[in-house]
């Protein structure tokens, strides 16, 4: 037999579909959103290092904008970002997959596989137009219903255009996909989509990037920590064997809850729990789960008695392959070596603070006052410090108790709240309470 | 204690035209959806006015009436038709027992409460089961004092944080100005209503689309909005543009429509309604008693709908 018949080969080209349809599957619109806007960032990052321009780096991004437009029939996002140079965009830029030969990014950028455009606009929409002003201007024109009819060629054409003085890129899509005029309807999702930019960020936002949703600017969140006398949050930096710097945070944010009976609504609980950044950008928000700390091998699983507690840990390298997130980038490799070893400290940050909202039920009032008393301070104001500060709370005389459980009609414990003033208070709250004036008023001490 | 039994709900000047406004609208709609093979849901309390105008005015035979256990008694007592069954309980635990996928209803939860009460829970209970056609209208209390001004925990509550706690995700990124004042805050909670209604309907999967028709305020005491809109397919959609109920000029409109009629004697309704129709406002020195320009213009736009109440020997 000869010895080509032999070795016969599998077929593993791609097909277009799986890039249309498969790969968009598996992040969400806001995230694709979210990519856009990294090209946006990364774009300014580009641009800063090519001008050999040196901001302060809490004024880094000043000057640099997104606005992204939301309508039943169309969507664009158009920024000042420096736009993708011709070569760029010929041999890297509209490759799918981040070619291993494309030229090192901007510092520490965000932009990762050569996937996020690609894939965020065939999830949005069926005709693309991307036009960038760079050295030279151009425009891409994708229709995607004629792309995807030949198998064979890739490729998308481009379009010259007369060179504009300002920089920058423009992604323009219509004909938009099923569901996705629909979102963009929806008030919730526009609501949405600037509170987690404000959130996720925050950092880009807090040095001077600007980014507009309508006519609407987001305002960063801003991440801080409960510091006085009392309470010092935990702030370590260090460089792991990678060579990826890494910085943990960890304290009170916001304010304890004295009860936590299951109708009793919590303030802020998106805020609480651990915070994975890389490269500045928010990668995990508010975990509550064991892609952090919580519940992770033999440490305590989530609790609404932790509600206030806030810890940030941040990746940052000028290589964001070695930071530990996925493609999507909302979620973290929980495999990875790097990230393995910064739990095991994000698990000591932790500990402490959940012994303190044991002890703190020893002296609830005075707890309170301190807690209270105890200012935001912005991350980057905080002073590096190896061990958090609690106070201390030393258990009094103990007094043997009891519970007494009863049931009323709603309505009148409704009522009995409402007279006593405050018609958000628990039920056991509002129990204790009637105990109190039944005691003063007619049992003899 | 039930509203009831401090106030008699048919003579609430306001209360009475917005009702009569919003069943013109359904008998435009009724055109072209006929309304007849709907369900009634409503809190009938024990005057049943809104269930006595769906019988007949849409010739719906099929009611429910929802009341608390305490009350139940009373009001099934009071019903005033064969065809309507009282449930007894909590709006929340009563609409997952009646069969709402099964045929379209008219539901309109006239709650006593503001924000804080069933509302958001049971806007989603309907939009996850109702079946297509279904249209729902809610009014809540308005006043911005029915946010909580304190949190579980005792601490005071911001406004915006209070509102944040209940309505979260619905509360625009942004508050627009003026959002707590008298003017402001109906309009802020009836946008967010809304927003829910239409999330609602999208997230419960089921392709449709929530077209919203109605957006009130009235003062007749407390300040109160009514929202309401209906969930439609391709089809339904077609109908409802078809039926034109949409130019009449109080359904779907952009802004709140504010219904702030003043009470008038009938010799001073008489007196005014000889100048009606009229295209522009009438002038006050033609009325011959005196009025603020607000409600003439008020009057003025609902002169057709304006109860007089008078009394009867039994």
């Amino acid at each position: 037999m000869a010895e080509e018949e032999k070795r016969k080969v599998v077929h593993a080209e791609p097909t277009k579909d799986f890039f249309i349809r498969m790969i968009t599957r598996d992040i969400t619109l806001q995230d694709c959103i979210f990519d856009l806007l990294d090209n946006c960032l990364d774009g300014a990052g580009r641009e800063i290092k090519l001008k050999q321009l040196e901001p302060p780096e809490e004024k880094r991004y000043l000057g640099y904008r997104a606005k992204i437009i939301l309508e039943p029939e169309r969507f664009e996002i158009v920024d000042n970002c420096g736009g993708i140079t011709l070569t760029d965009a010929v041999e890297y830029a509209f490759h799918f997959g981040r070619r291993t030969d494309a030229p090192s990014d901007a510092n520490h950028s965000i932009g990762l596989y050569g996937i996020g455009m690609k894939r965020a606009v065939f999830k949005i929409g069926k005709k693309i137009i991307v036009e960038s002003h760079a050295d030279e201007s151009f425009l891409v024109h994708i229709d995607v219903d004629v792309w995807a009819k030949d198998p064979k060629d890739w490729d998308f054409g481009l379009e010259e255009l007369p060179k504009r003085e300002e920089r920058g890129t423009t992604i323009r899509i219509t004909a938009l996909n099923e569901g996705i005029a629909e979102e963009f309807r929806q008030a919730v999702f526009k609501n949405n989509l600037i509170k987690h930019i404000a959130r996720d960020y925050s950092f880009f936002l807090q040095k001077g990037f600007a980014a507009t949703i309508g006519d609407q600017q987001v305002q960063p969140f801003l991440f801080c920590l409960r510091e006085s006398q009392d309470f010092k949050p935990i702030k370590i930096q260090y460089q792991d064997d990678t060579g990826v710097d890494v910085e943990i945070l960890a304290g009170l944010a916001g304010l304890p809850p004295d009860d936590i009976s299951p109708e009793v609504k919590l303030d802020k609980l998106e805020y609480s729990g651990w915070f994975v950044l890389c490269n500045d950008r928010v990668v995990i928000a508010g975990d509550k789960t064991d892609r952090t700390v919580w519940g992770e091998g033999v440490f305590p699983g989530w609790h609404p008695q932790y509600n206030s507690f806030m810890g940030i840990v941040s990746f940052r390298s000028n290589d964001p392959v070695k930071l530990p997130w996925i493609t999507t980038k909302r979620d973290i490799d929980q495999t990875s070596p790097l990230y393995r070893r910064a739990v095991a400290k994000m698990k000591d940050a932790t500990r402490e603070y959940l012994d303190y909202t044991n002890e703190r039920k020893e002296d609830l009032e005075k707890a309170k006052k301190l807690e209270q008393a105890a200012n935001l301070k912005p991350l980057r104001q905080i002073a590096l410090n190896e061990k958090m500060g609690l106070p201390r709370f030393t258990a009094g005389p103990k007094i043997k108790r009891t519970t007494i459980s009863y049931e009323q009609p709603v309505e009148k414990v409704a009522r009995a709240k409402h007279a006593f003033g405050n018609i958000a208070m628990s039920n056991k709250a509002i129990g204790k309470e009637t105990f109190d004036y039944y005691f003063k008023n007619e049992v003899d001490e | 204690m039930a509203s009831f039994e401090s106030v008699n709900y048919s003579i609430r000047p306001n209360k009475n035209i917005e009702r009569k406004l919003v069943f013109d609208a359904l008998r435009v709609l009724h055109g072209s959806i006929p309304l007849n093979s709907y369900r009634y849901v409503g809190l009938g309390s024990l005057w049943f006015v809104d269930f006595i105008l769906a019988h007949r005015y849409l010739l719906i035979s099929d009611m429910a009436c929802i009341e608390f256990e305490t009350e139940a008694e009373r009001v099934e007592f009071n019903r005033p038709y064969d065809c309507i069954k009282v449930l007894s309980g909590n709006t929340t635990d009563v609409l997952p027992t009646i069969d709402l996928a099964a045929k379209p209803s008219l539901i309109w939860l006239d709650y006593d409460t503001g924000p804080d009460g069933p509302i958001l829970q049971d806007i989603e209970l309907i939009a996850d089961a109702a079946k297509v056609g279904t249209i729902f209208l809610f009014t809540i209390n308005a006043h911005k004092g029915t946010l909580p001004k304190m949190d579980a925990d005792g601490r005071t509550l911001e406004r915006e944080t209070a509102l944040r706690l209940i309505f979260s995700h619905l509360v625009p990124a942004v508050l627009p100005h003026g959002s707590f004042t008298a003017d402001g805050y109906p309009k802020l909670l009836a946008q967010m209503l809304l927003a829910h209604m239409d999330n609602c309907v999208h997230r419960s999967g089921r392709g449709n689309k929530f077209l919203p028709m109605f957006n009130f305020y009235y003062r007749d005491g407390a300040p109160m909005i009514t929202v309401g809109g209906l969930i439609a397919d391709g089809l339904h959609e077609h109908a409802y543009y078809k039926s034109e109920v949409d130019k009449l000029n109080w359904v779907a409109a952009e802004k709140q429509i504010p219904i702030l009629v003043p009470p008038l004697t009938v010799k001073e309704k008489y007196a005014f309604d000889r100048l009606l129709p009229c295209g522009l406002l009438p002038n006050v020195s033609k009325l011959g008693f005196p009025l603020s320009e607000e409600q003439i213009a008020a009057y003025h736009n609902y002169y057709r709908y304006y109860p007089v109440f008078g009394e009867f020997q039994v």
